[in-house]
């Protein structure tokens, strides 16, 4: 069992990257297969990596049997679990649907024009999963930096699928994603100098013994400030937007759903595991905190102004990362009083995951109406819904888990801030997480209702005009395949109810392997 | 053992009858209403077959499951649990579901989207019975939550501007009050535990008022203000009008048995099994809520008496009536309790008689508004026979339900602190008496428009009374004398309700 178990670790990062590599050289069709198959298995070696942290072990894999420092450790704890759980999920189903909706994946360039579908999806997404399941296991700060850079990287180079519309947005994101990597590698280069180790429990240990905080501190905050970035907090959010609107149907819940959890892994790892946390270091988090705040209203504010549906579902993402910025002072002052079981932490997790489970089906639920209608403008979309109710039920139970309402993680979360915040009295958490509550369901409402709308009676939603026959219709001409993509859409509503149910579970997980 | 599923079997076998009918074809109508009753006849027989465990025998079947993590390492569950009043209002919800349903398939017949109409109605009455069998408040709220939401397609069903803007109203104002009541919640888990309902109240949240009674009173404010929402106290009412654009069957449920009722079930609850009448008295917060319950009665009627659509005086009437019950556990004295409880179940079954015949008249005769009931008792005997038993129960005449509850709320106001609860009680029926009974005497006496004269008007042919629309109609009618005539047998609801009050005071 345990050499199962420590397999599996190694499997979860090495397999997608082989896939990665095997996927570039071989055809098309063969393509989605393999994608596929990548995608089950992978998902597979997650569930005994899971069940051995729901029994309270933490596996660990030492590679090449060299010890840190100098050789490199695999971690499977809380954190990972609930993690890899999540990502597995989503990424099994986006998979499936991108292989059965190839026109999700992009367009491109033929001697003929521009086509729907880009086999250069394959690849770079396998490489993107292989990236987050590594920053979920890494156990030092130099292979969080690959796994971050891989995620980073791949990331932009799934925007730019999107065909010529999408490069500008992807080249924003490139500069953005670079110098968030580089903030971060300083940072942890700096941690090195002081430390002599790049694994982040000996840092930790060699950290506690330094007397002068300062080095650390400067470190946490480069990192703070190159991952922040990288999650788009406001104010470094404006990248997100355009990127996540322009990329293609199933990239966008993928970057949504999954690339920017990656980077706030990262950050709990460093704040929680990595650097201990000093006195000096409340401003930072304060800071963090009154930034979330302000992400939360904001992007609420500014997804209530949209009149297209995935630039909305975009700055709903901005606000979302508001709510687990906004429990970093929470995290702090609990930490600091008894080091006892920590709400505000398992609210940031169980925001985030249920973030990522209806973020990933509301995206790809609006990304898939774009497709098939050529525009995602609302007032255009009016009666999507008689057509695609499958779709429209999805969304609705989507909507349930970013609002926050029962029963969902969403809520969950949202009840652990919300006390972690009363035992704190710190009433003005509770006041923003009720406005963003009713914000959220003001603009998702928005968003969603019109859908319900009885068609007007001309057809005035046009075809994308790429003058190809293959190209999706707006109704009548859907095919099998794509029927079963909108079940999968489907699947991820429902997992953002079913998910409700775990909050507490999530919570005994979370506890095994703590700092 | 077996005891202890069945709450959780009574709420997933609503959840799997909508599973079962949302993918199901438009054309599939047969099958549809075969699911449909089905699923509403086993509902109504298990919930018969748990009276006897609860009311006779004093047995709590309970199902619970870890919910929410707390600091401490204990979970806060979600918690089924069946006692008498969570029974009572299970039992109206299936009753009333069972005709319900009958009534939709009638009233739906040959119109598009049954399918998705269907499955969020028995979303919808999943998370009503839910409700009922809540035994903490987090399990309430969860499932007072999913109710906002299921109800949301249900008043939009009709997909025009009206009917979005309607259920955005609803929306709007249902989570918001929903906001409130979490936050009430939060607050009171943080200050004094997870709360589960106990009759008499919870012993934390006793404790609780005794050493700050500031804050005990604050978080009961938060509590009732949002419940105050769902059951439209002044001058939290607005959305219950406009959301009359709903279907008939809609109407009928949001007014009678889910939605409205919901919140008053909510107040129930609050002051009787999480503060406790008696905790609640002494921090001062019950006169009020009883002034503002007065109010509302009132200012209902009055409101009622103004308007000139027949859906939209009955909604008036539901924002006045359901106040009695308000009324009744505010008043501080048992036999109040009892009539406010009591209330519950006959404001339901009379109010659903009203509004089935309500969508009967607009179905049959295409009559919206008043005076077009002019002659109505000649075209369509049945279904007028039904709405004016239901008004005179709304007026409270006797025999009917409605005489029962006034009866004992008035019986309640002159052994409470507050006698002067029953010149409300004159009032308001005088009041009902003015909006009901001309429209009473518009339908038996009133001049049928000439034929010759006007072109629109059948003159007094009669008219058919569709079969699935008039039978729910007529049964409840008959329900609501029968509980009238026989409201001192066992297992009647005035007395389940005296043994709930019972229960309160003990």
């Amino acid at each position: 069992m345990t050499e199962l178990v420590e397999f599996s670790l190694g499997a979860l990062v090495l397999l997608p990257l082989l896939a990665a590599a095997v996927v570039m050289l071989i055809g098309h069709t063969a393509r989605r297969v393999l994608g596929v198959v990548t995608a089950v298995v992978t998902a597979g070696f997650t569930v005994p990596v899971v069940a051995t942290v729901a029994d309270g072990d933490a596996p660990e894999l030492v590679l090449g049997g060299f010890t840190a420092p100098l050789g490199i450790t695999l971690r499977g704890d809380g954190l990972a679990a609930v993690f890899l759980a999540g990502t597995a999920l989503i990424a099994v189903v986006l998979t499936v649907f991108a292989a059965l909706v190839p026109a999700a994946t992009g367009e491109h360039l033929t001697p003929s024009g521009w086509r729907p579908g880009h086999p250069g999806f394959w690849p770079l997404w396998l490489g993107c999963w292989a990236g987050l399941n590594g920053v979920y296991v890494s156990g030092d700060l130099f292979n969080l930096y690959v796994g971050l850079e891989l995620v980073g990287l791949t990331a932009v180079a799934l925007v730019a699928l999107g065909g010529r519309k999408s490069w500008d947005p992807a080249l924003r994101y490139l500069f953005i994603a670079v110098l968030g990597s580089l903030l971060f590698l300083t940072g942890v280069g700096l941690l090195a100098a002081v430390t002599g180790t790049l694994d982040i429990a000996q840092a930790r240990a060699v950290l506690e013994e330094v007397e002068d905080p300062t080095a650390g501190l400067l470190a946490l905050s480069l990192m703070t400030v190159g991952l922040g970035m990288k999650i788009a907090l406001v104010p470094m959010h404006r990248w997100l937007v355009p990127a996540h609107s322009a990329a293609p149907a199933v990239v966008s819940p993928i970057l949504s759903g999954l690339v920017i959890k990656a980077g706030l892994v990262i950050l709990l790892r460093v704040w929680l595991w990595a650097v201990p946390l000093v006195a000096e270091a409340i401003w930072l988090a304060w800071l963090l905190g009154a930034l979330g705040a302000i992400a939360v209203l904001v992007g609420s504010v500014l997804a209530l102004r949209q009149d297209r549906l995935k630039p909305l579902v975009a700055y709903s993402t901005i606000a979302q990362i508001g709510y687990w910025f906004l429990a970093f002072p929470l995290l702090v002052t609990e930490h600091d009083d008894a080091g006892a079981a920590p709400g505000a932490y398992s609210a940031i997790v169980a925001l985030a995951v249920g973030h990522m489970v209806a973020k990933g089906g509301l995206f790809a639920a609006a990304g898939y109406l774009k497709l098939r209608f050529g525009t995602d403008e609302i007032a255009r979309l009016r009666g999507a819904g008689a057509q695609y109710p499958a779709l429209i039920l999805a969304m609705g139970a989507c909507a349930v888990g970013l609002i926050g309402l029962p029963v969902s993680l969403g809520f969950a979360g949202k009840w652990q801030l919300a006390t972690a915040a009363v035992g704190a009295q710190q009433w003005w958490v509770v006041v923003v997480i009720a406005a963003g509550t009713l914000l959220a369901a003001g603009y998702l409402l928005r968003g969603i209702a019109p859908l319900l709308l009885q068609a007007p009676q001309e057809s005035d939603h046009q075809l994308p005009d790429t003058g190809d026959e293959t190209a999706p219709a707006a109704a009548g001409s859907k095919t099998r395949a794509e029927g079963a993509g909108e079940l999968l859409i489907l699947l991820l509503g429902v997992a953002t109810i079913g998910t409700g149910f775990l909050g507490s579970w999530i919570y005994d997980l979370l506890g095994v392997g703590l700092w | 053992m077996v005891n202890d599923l069945l709450p959780l079997i009574l709420v997933l076998l609503s959840v799997s009858v909508a599973v079962v009918i949302f993918p199901l074809p438009e054309q599939a109508a047969r099958l549809r209403s075969t699911v449909n009753i089905a699923g509403a006849v086993t509902k109504v027989v298990l919930v018969m077959l748990l009276v006897p465990v609860v009311v006779a025998e004093g047995a709590r079947p309970e199902f619970s499951i870890p919910f929410l993590p707390t600091g401490d390492g204990e979970a806060i569950p979600l918690v089924l649990r069946v006692d008498p009043l969570a029974l009572f209002f299970a039992g109206l919800s299936a009753l009333l579901w069972l005709l319900t349903t009958i009534y939709a398939i009638g009233y739906l017949k040959g119109k598009p989207n049954r399918s998705r109409f269907f499955g969020f109605f028995s979303l919808c009455v999943a998370a009503t019975v839910g409700l009922s069998f809540s035994g903490n408040l987090i399990t309430f709220l969860v499932f007072y939550e999913l109710l906002t939401l299921v109800t949301y397609p249900l008043v939009a069903h009709w997909g025009d501007e009206k009917s979005l803007q309607a259920a955005k109203l609803y929306m709007r104002y249902a989570l918001g009050g929903g906001v409130a009541v979490l936050i009430g919640v939060v607050w009171l888990t943080m200050e004094a535990g997870p709360v589960d309902f106990a009759e008499g109240g919870a012993a934390d949240v006793a404790e609780l008022a005794a050493t700050s009674p500031g804050l005990a009173a604050l978080i009961f404010v938060l509590l009732i203000g949002g419940l105050g929402v769902k059951s439209a106290l002044v001058p939290l009412h607005s959305w219950l009008p406009a959301a009359m654009v709903a279907p008939a069957p809609v109407s009928a449920l949001l007014h009678a048995v889910a939605v409205v009722k919901a919140g008053v079930f909510g107040i129930v609850r609050v002051v009787d099994d999480v503060y406790g009448i008696e905790v609640a008295w002494e921090l001062g917060v019950l006169t009020p809520l009883l002034v503002i319950a007065s109010f509302t009665v009132i200012y209902g009627s009055y409101q009622a008496l103004r308007q000139s659509e027949i859906k939209k005086r009955l909604a008036f009437s539901t924002v006045s009536q359901v106040s009695y019950v308000v009324l009744g556990v505010t008043m501080f004295s048992m036999a109040a309790t009892a009539g406010g409880v009591v209330h519950l179940v006959h404001q339901g079954i009379m109010k659903i008689t009203l509004f089935f015949c309500a969508g009967l008249f607009a179905e049959a005769m295409g009559a919206h508004k008043i005076s077009e009931l002019r002659g109505a008792g000649r075209r369509m005997p049945w279904t007028s026979v039904a709405f004016t038993i239901g008004a005179f129960g709304m007026i409270g005449l006797p025999p009917t339900a409605g005489f029962i509850s006034k009866w004992q709320l008035g019986l309640g106001a002159l052994e409470s602190p507050h006698p002067w609860v029953l010149a409300v009680l004159v009032v308001s029926s005088l009041l009902n008496a003015a909006y009901f009974l001309p429209v009473v005497w518009l339908i038996w006496f009133g001049e049928t428009p000439d034929p010759e004269t006007d072109d629109d008007a059948a003159g007094g042919t009669k008219v058919r009374e569709p079969a699935m629309l008039l039978v729910p109609a007529v049964c409840t009618a008959v329900i609501t004398v029968g509980v009238g005539v026989a409201a001192s047998l066992t297992f009647a609801p005035l007395e389940i309700a005296r043994f709930i009050a019972e229960g309160v005071f003990s």
